[in-house]
């Protein structure tokens, strides 16, 4: 496990190096910046000076990028850290279910539904729930993460947290705007990694309930309800474990779009906004920025995977 | 497994409750403010600074105070900070009484220790006109209105009398000085504030964090998101009724309509022709429509070597059929401009002679001036609707249909996020579609800005065109002292458009507002937003 470890973590520092030279090239593409006129490989080095210190350079309105990134960074991750874990408490039962029932009409459905949820453009869905959900039931609102008029003091970035830790007489108002705003925007970005897990937890309750283990058990005489809960789950789950680090990965793509269709000040729609006033500096920091989280991300799933599944690094060592 | 089944089982009926919890009141906080939606996000929260958007037009009446302010009915000048002036003989010397007893904000990056008095205001306008001033450049020192009306050349010096008595000093007469320093962008900054910054070595901020005498302070600020302000207690008129103004700045999302259909907008301002209809049919809210004073036109850029011929300039004129965009931009709001004035304005002059739709007349002049083979052109067209233009790109389509007829080949480049002034810049753009507001209600204040050489100078100018005669009859109607005078000047000012097309005008629009029902308290001026102090919410 800790070699297995130790190697994962070379493959992280690596490829962050690879990406920080990307970062670097973006900075040079701006003519008047400091870091085109100086020699790649010694810029290079002087970047990652700066970049270990957190010092993304300055935007184009002259604000410290990082103290920008501090506030719409968290409202990605809360964001996508909500839809993740509302796509897995969605999508594991429902996977199990289908992967239970195959080939049955009820597989059918599911894997139906599944399917055509992923194949649905995301903003599309987003504005057909805007419009079904917030204009025509008026039960949500249609953009932001808390009612405007609630001063919600910036303590950890996170809407939810903060909005707890909000005192004075709007205290519950306030958490109960920030949990109204949060659930349109959190069902859209959950609906992809949901059909993909649903996909994931399908095939692989389908593999383990063809082994010869589950046939013995039923003959057994277990009960249906102990064989998922004892031997299907314990073995499917762990397999895929390494995957979801893929869904955070794509669920941030389409956090983009969500983040801007709900207007929510994310990461997402902060790049967009500097990719619209060609700001370069800001560009290269959200590359690295969410370039990182996607590598950390990656790298956590697999190594929990690992954990979880020594088989995997069997896998590892075998294919060396 | 049973354990995290039951957890599962537990979250979702949390996620079902929470769903179900939409009971709870949010009209408490709604009685304490309200938001106000349709505004970009702000640069600077100087207005000294800009030529347009919402500091200027929304945000410097809450914040800051003028000398002066116009009366949104006669459009003349009337007292605001100041309470009296006198003028000289000559016309070249203002003298000033001010208010006593006009607060700054205390913030809390500034508490101030004195009222407002005469050197804030020399400190203001000095810092636009002396360049030696330690403030002139801070900022980038560019005063694009000021420059626009030649601003540093009129006014030589400010002085300080008596505490509550200023002198301005003019190198000249000039009949629209008192209009001018009445707008929104002639704000008066407390010196005591500049001086503590100074000493601080943190200049910068006299214009990112704002210390004004209005209504309303700035508490926060957040880019492309929001900007509260907070009640100023100690303001010398009736303080505000509100406790906070939200100005909701995102521009992306799914737009400010469902917002105020949702009511997390209270106030929309610009609402698009096209959504007014809908608008119409809600119960909850109101629509104001007024005439407004702005223009819509296509700025032509004489550098161009076809568009120098002022045939082929009179043959685009010809070519576009107003009526018709009238019609399906402004969907029957707003007016045909014959002229860069509006109808509401004095110097009006409705020239339908040779403002009117007529291809084959602008074929013939293509065809005069050699171009008989066609042109190809570029058009910049900003993304943004304003009141004088509810759809750009619908209107740029209309032109580019309207000049294929002549013969003329369009590209339209559209102009999102550029600054206008780097624009300007890029001299391959033959073709702006543009707009203006007028800030007073004087034609000095269209003509000048958007024609002269001065402006020209200034970046603002985008036709590139400088006219002698023109400027000389601009700069005649300044000094003359009877107003039939002054008419007759900028009607010849006005026919000398009319034959030069530096620009060819296209529409007026009308004025359009959004209102939540429960909100009562605003006034309407032609010019920019009035200051909030009297709104208040009313509870049905």
């Amino acid at each position: 496990m800790f070699i297995y470890t130790v190697r994962r973590f070379n493959l992280f520092i690596i490829t962050l190096l690879i990406l920080t030279i990307v970062g670097y090239s973006l900075l040079r593409l701006e003519p008047q910046s400091h870091w085109a006129i100086e020699d790649f490989w010694s810029g290079w080095w002087q970047y990652l000076g700066e970049l270990s210190q957190f010092n993304f350079g300055l935007n184009k309105n002259g604000v410290p990028i990082a103290d920008e990134l501090v506030k719409v960074f968290p409202a990605t991750l809360e964001l996508c850290f909500i839809a993740f874990a509302l796509s897995l408490i969605i999508g594991l039962p429902i996977g199990t279910v289908a992967g239970m029932k195959q080939g049955k009409l009820l597989d059918t459905f599911i894997s139906f539904t599944s399917m055509s949820g992923y194949s649905a453009p995301l903003y599309w869905v987003a504005l057909i729930m805007i419009m079904v959900f917030s204009l025509h039931f008026g039960m949500f609102p249609v953009s932001g993460r808390y009612d405007l008029l609630y001063e919600v003091e910036h303590v950890t970035g996170f809407a939810l947290i903060d909005a707890v830790m909000a005192e004075g007489r709007y205290s519950t108002n306030i958490l109960y705007s920030v949990i109204d705003h949060m659930i349109l925007p959190c069902l859209v970005l959950a609906l992809a990694p949901t059909t993909q897990v649903i996909r994931l937890m399908r095939a692989s309750v389908a593999d383990v309930m063809s082994q010869n283990y589950v046939r013995a058990a039923r003959i057994k005489g277990l009960s249906y309800y102990k064989i998922v809960t004892q031997h299907v789950l314990r073995n499917a789950i762990p397999p895929i474990i390494p995957k979801f680090g893929m869904q955070l990965s794509s669920m941030l793509t389409l956090a983009v779009i969500t983040e801007s269709i709900f207007n929510w000040p994310g990461i997402g729609r902060w790049l967009l906004d500097a990719l619209s006033n060609k700001d370069y500096v800001s560009i290269q920091a959200g590359v690295i920025v969410v370039g990182a989280l996607v590598l950390t991300a990656n790298i956590l799933s697999d190594l929990i995977g690992a954990m979880i599944n020594p088989l995997v690094r069997k896998e590892w060592y075998a294919n060396k | 497994m049973n354990t995290i089944l039951r957890i599962t089982l537990g979250l979702f009926g949390l996620g079902l409750l929470t769903g179900c919890g939409e009971d709870i009141d949010h009209t408490e906080i709604r009685q304490s403010g309200f938001v106000y939606c349709g505004h970009g996000s702000p640069n600077t929260f100087n207005p000294q600074l800009v030529d347009s958007g919402i500091t200027s037009e929304a945000l410097s009446p809450q914040i800051y105070d003028t000398l002066l302010k116009l009366d949104p009915e006669t459009h003349n000048p009337t007292a605001n900070i100041a309470t009296g002036w006198n003028v000289n003989e000559a016309g070249t010397e203002y003298t000033f009484t001010l208010r006593k007893g006009v607060k700054f904000h205390s913030t809390e990056w500034f508490t101030p220790t004195r009222e407002l008095n005469a050197d804030d205001v020399v400190f203001s306008f000095q810092r636009i006109i002396d360049p030696t001033h330690p403030y002139h450049y801070v900022s980038d020192g560019s005063y694009p209105w000021f420059e626009g009306i030649d601003f540093a050349d009129l006014l030589i010096d400010v002085t300080a009398l008596e505490p509550y008595t200023v002198k301005f000093t003019l190198s000249r007469p000039d009949n629209s000085f008192l209009s001018n320093i009445s707008t929104t962008h002639a704000v008066i900054l407390s010196q005591e504030y500049a001086k503590t910054l100074m000493l601080r070595d943190e200049k910068y901020d006299i214009d990112t964090l704002p210390v004004g005498t209005g209504p309303f302070y700035l508490d926060e600020f957040k880019v492309h998101d929001l900007v509260r302000l907070r009640r100023h207690d100690a303001y010398w008129n009736n303080p505000a009724i509100m406790d906070q103004v939200v100005f909701d700045i995102s521009q992306r999302g799914t737009g400010t309509l469902a917002k105020l259909l949702r009511n997390e907008c209270d106030v929309l301002s610009f609402p698009i022709s096209s959504q007014i209809p809908v608008i119409q049919e809600q119960e909850n809210i109101d629509l104001s429509i007024k005439p407004a004073m702005n223009v819509a036109f296509i700025a032509v850029n004489t550098t161009h070597p076809a568009l120098n011929d002022v045939r082929v300039r009179k043959a685009l004129n010809f070519a576009i059929n107003r009526q018709n965009i009238l019609d399906s931009v402004y969907y029957g709001t707003g007016s045909i401009a014959y002229n860069i004035l509006p109808p509401t304005s004095w110097a009006y002059q409705k020239d339908d002679i040779q403002i009117r739709y007529d291809r084959n007349y602008a074929v013939g002049l293509l065809k005069a001036a050699g171009y008989d083979n066609g042109l190809e052109m570029t058009m910049s067209v900003p993304v943004e609707p304003r009141s004088y233009n509810p759809s750009p790109r619908k209107m740029a389509e209309m032109i580019q249909s309207n000049l294929a007829d002549i013969g003329i080949t369009l590209h339209l480049v559209t102009e999102s996020n550029l600054k206008r002034t780097e624009l300007a810049q890029r001299s391959h753009i033959d073709l702006f579609l543009r707009g203006w507001t007028g800030d007073t209600g004087d034609p000095d204040n269209f003509l000048r800005p958007l024609l002269s050489c001065d402006a020209n100078r200034a970046g603002l100018n985008a036709s590139m065109w400088c006219n002698s005669d023109f400027d000389f009859l601009l700069d005649l109607a300044l000094e003359v002292d009877r107003q039939r005078f002054r008419v007759n000047l900028y009607k010849q000012a006005q026919t000398i458009l009319n034959q030069e097309f530096p620009v060819i005008p296209i529409a007026h629009g009308m004025q359009f507002k959004a209102y939540n029902k429960t909100l009562a308290g605003f006034r309407l001026s032609p010019f920019s937003v009035e200051p909030f102090n009297d709104v208040k919410r009313i509870t049905e």
